[in-house]
């Protein structure tokens, strides 16, 4: 019997999906001109905060180390990485993304800041400073305090209060919190401006905005897209997409892609076209991918006509600020401080309805259930990530008893292949098929839609 | 006369089961010992000598396990744990949870009533609910798995285990040892933990009662009846708890076959 070689990465299924991968080479890429020509250069998390945004504004060149790690493990190069930063006494059970950067930062110092020739995408350079953020990951708070120790750069954090759904309808609960985070950004601008011996440029700032905005809007449309059934796009494509709307959204080029990515997915729905031929099943995925074996996901749409039709809130751009919300503001910072507090207190209404906590780590799941009508969710959880972990019995236990939606739990990590087993994941997948179709039968019972 | 043959190669052990519509006609175990495609042959070639039927005269044959790649065609191959939960199904109909105890993982399958798997969470990463910890801690002692439990029901002073690691549950029969623990104590230590570990994993999905125990854990009378007092329910055991996956096999290929033809017929 021949048997079918199974494949790592995944073929995507939208032609844009397949050219995304172009921006984070483009990242890698300026930051390295950058340095040669003597500018500014930073490397930066995710954060929400728009700090990036601010940095590009004045000049600086950044790039992502969690967009690097995703890189360095769907090349297969992340493991010398991992083995480097765990012979520091980083432990296994350290997220991959971390152990990834810790690992290539002791690599780069040791090879006196001249990135070592082997290094994935050509490497990052020796940045003049990190923007960190924690964002209630834990790793996140220590691993850039720990990088600024290796390269001996500062360090800007940028955190942002995250209020529990009774206490987001305090009266003046709102404005308190987005007076505190004009603040913090004008503090980091501060920061900037010293450290980099220039003025904000305010015009350069608010094009900026006006190009992200633009963006996100576009990637909004396609998620409003992604409920159509059959769904146009699956979570492989989102992977990909990602790039260009969570660290380059203010990048002319990415919004002119965009519309590229809107307009495919636009075609699909409007010719009824699956992204995959065979949909049976609709499912979501909580946290990130294990980006060592994205060909996974194709396996099970092939094996059970598994289409994952939405992902993680995190990663998904918030519905467009109100016009109300946006009304008379001339201040970008506060601008920029109302958006990022939309994103992470959108779905305080449906926490409310749903008396639930933490905002935004159970009620966004909950609204794209029903949404996007999903029939199973699987959760990814390295053991050690709290954000993955801390709320996953409380979902896992909401999607059932209120939507009778079950879930898979299939654990790994996103860098590290060696602690994800492909086989017995697609074993429990086998059988995960047949829990989904009992819980279709129940909804239908309780007259649930889907 | 129609015959099927269900087969499940483990990591340790293969099964094979005959049957025919009546019911099951004989079964067969025997070790893997390194080979899988060849244990897959013999056990089959065993279980049906004890019926007197040649390979020939089966219509469907079904195989699961970790093994069943190693299965020649035409053989209909499904996941253990749909396998299992058909098994069940088939050998005791009440039971609506099932805790399956084999060499490389623990398993517990909650069952709808018509014996589809309704949830199911697996020890993975974690060998210290499954069979290997007791083959690894009996090399230990110098004794043999097969004596595990009756060894086990004569303790009346388990010894704590205070990690629920299989690698570190080594280590700490060895310090036992050394202490001069009763080998009794030390098996029943080593099932109570083993019990609080498939006890975790089982509350993850809310133990609905009748609850069975299958694999070859279930053959280990200590084991089950730590595992008993652990989750407070009383645990069933079909009469040949080795099978059930194997069973299981000969059932979902049948579904399979069933469907394929009503599919083809219209």
């Amino acid at each position: 019997m021949e048997e079918k070689k199974k494949k790592r990465s995944s073929a995507k299924t939208l032609q844009t999906a397949r050219e995304a991968g172009y921006f984070g080479k483009k990242m890698l890429a300026n930051t390295r001109m950058a340095v040669d020509e003597g500018r500014p250069v930073a490397w930066a998390m995710v954060e929400w905060w728009l700090g990036a945004t601010i940095a590009k504004a004045m000049g600086v060149e950044l790039v992502f180390p969690e967009n690097y790690g995703a890189f360095c493990a769907a090349s297969r190069t992340a493991e010398p990485n991992l083995d480097y930063s765990e012979s520091d006494g980083f432990p296994s059970t350290l997220c991959g993304y971390a152990r990834n950067c810790l690992g290539y930062a002791r690599k780069l110092k040791e090879n006196n800041f001249v990135i070592p020739a082997e290094s994935t995408g050509g490497g990052m350079p020796k940045p003049d400073f990190l923007l960190a953020c924690g964002a209630a990951c834990d790793a996140r708070y220590k691993w850039f305090q720990a990088l600024g120790r290796y390269m001996d750069v500062p360090v800007w954090l940028l955190e942002f209060p995250q209020t529990g759904s009774k206490e987001y309808f305090l009266p003046g609960n709102k404005e308190e919190n987005i007076s505190y985070m004009v603040e913090e950004l004008r503090a980091f601008v501060s920061f900037l401006e010293d450290l980099l011996g220039r003025k904000m440029n305010w015009d350069g700032l608010e094009e900026r905005l006006d190009i992200l905005f633009k963006t996100h809007e576009l990637a909004y449309k396609v998620d409003l897209m992604r409920r159509t059934v059959p769904s146009p796009a699956v979570c492989t494509d989102f992977w990909a997409l990602m790039i260009p709307h969570l660290y380059l959204p203010d990048d002319l080029e990415a919004l002119a892609f965009y519309q590229r990515v809107y307009d495919e997915v636009k075609y699909k729905v409007d010719n009824k076209i699956g992204a995959i031929p065979n949909e049976k099943y609709r499912m979501m995925f909580s946290e990130l991918p294990p980006w060592h074996t994205l060909g996974f996901f194709d396996e099970v749409a092939e094996r059970h006509g598994v289409a994952f039709v939405f992902e993680s809130w995190n990663y998904h751009v918030p519905p467009p600020l109100l016009e109300d919300e946006k009304k008379g503001i001339t201040d970008p910072l506060e601008l920029i401080a109302r958006y990022s507090y939309h994103k992470f207190h959108h779905a305080a209404p449906a926490a409310k309805e749903y008396e639930i906590d933490p905002i935004l780590f159970t009620a966004p799941y909950l609204e794209y259930v029903r949404d996007y009508q999903v029939d199973g969710l699987m959760f990814h959880p390295l053991m050690s990530c709290r954000p993955a972990t801390y709320t996953l019995m409380h979902v896992r236990n909401l999607m059932l008893e209120r939507f009778k939606v079950p879930s898979l739990v299939i654990e790994g990590d996103i860098v590290d292949l060696r602690v994800f087993n492909e086989e017995e994941a697609l074993a429990k997948f086998d059988a995960f098929i047949e829990t989904m179709d009992y819980h279709r039968e129940l909804r239908k019972k309780e007259g649930l839609h889907w | 006369m129609i015959y099927y043959a269900g087969l499940d190669v483990g990591s340790l052990l293969a099964k094979a089961v005959i049957m025919d519509d009546d019911g099951i006609l004989a079964y067969s175990v025997r070790s893997i010992d390194g080979n899988f495609r060849q244990a897959a042959r013999q056990v089959m070639v065993e279980a049906l000598d004890k019926c007197g039927l040649l390979s020939e005269t089966l219509n469907v044959v079904g195989a699961t396990g970790l093994g069943a790649a190693f299965v020649n065609d035409p053989a209909v191959r499904n996941t253990e744990i749909s396998c299992q939960a058909r098994g069940i199904h088939y050998l005791l109909p009440q039971v609506r949870t099932l805790i399956e105890i084999g060499d490389q993982s623990a398993r517990v399958i909650k069952l709808t009533e018509k014996g589809m798997v309704a949830d199911c969470v697996v020890n993975d990463k974690c060998a210290m609910g499954s069979g290997s910890v007791l083959q690894t801690i009996a090399k230990v002692l110098g004794i043999n798995v097969t004596d595990m439990g009756e060894l086990s029901l004569q303790s009346a002073n388990p010894v704590r285990f205070s990690a629920g690691c299989s690698v570190f549950a080594e280590t700490e029969a060895i310090s036992r040892i050394a202490e001069n623990a009763r080998i009794e104590d030390i098996v029943a230590g080593l099932h109570q933990a083993m019990a609080f570990k498939i006890g975790s994993i089982a509350q993850k999905i809310k133990i609905e009662s009748d609850v069975a125990v299958t694999g070859g854990g279930a053959c280990n009378p200590g084991l089950v009846k730590m595992l008993e007092k652990t989750i407070g329910n009383k645990l069933f055991l079909p009469r040949e708890p080795m099978f059930s996956g194997a069973i299981g096999a000969v059932l979902m290929a049948l579904e399979k076959v069933r469907m394929e033809k009503l599919c083809c017929s219209n």
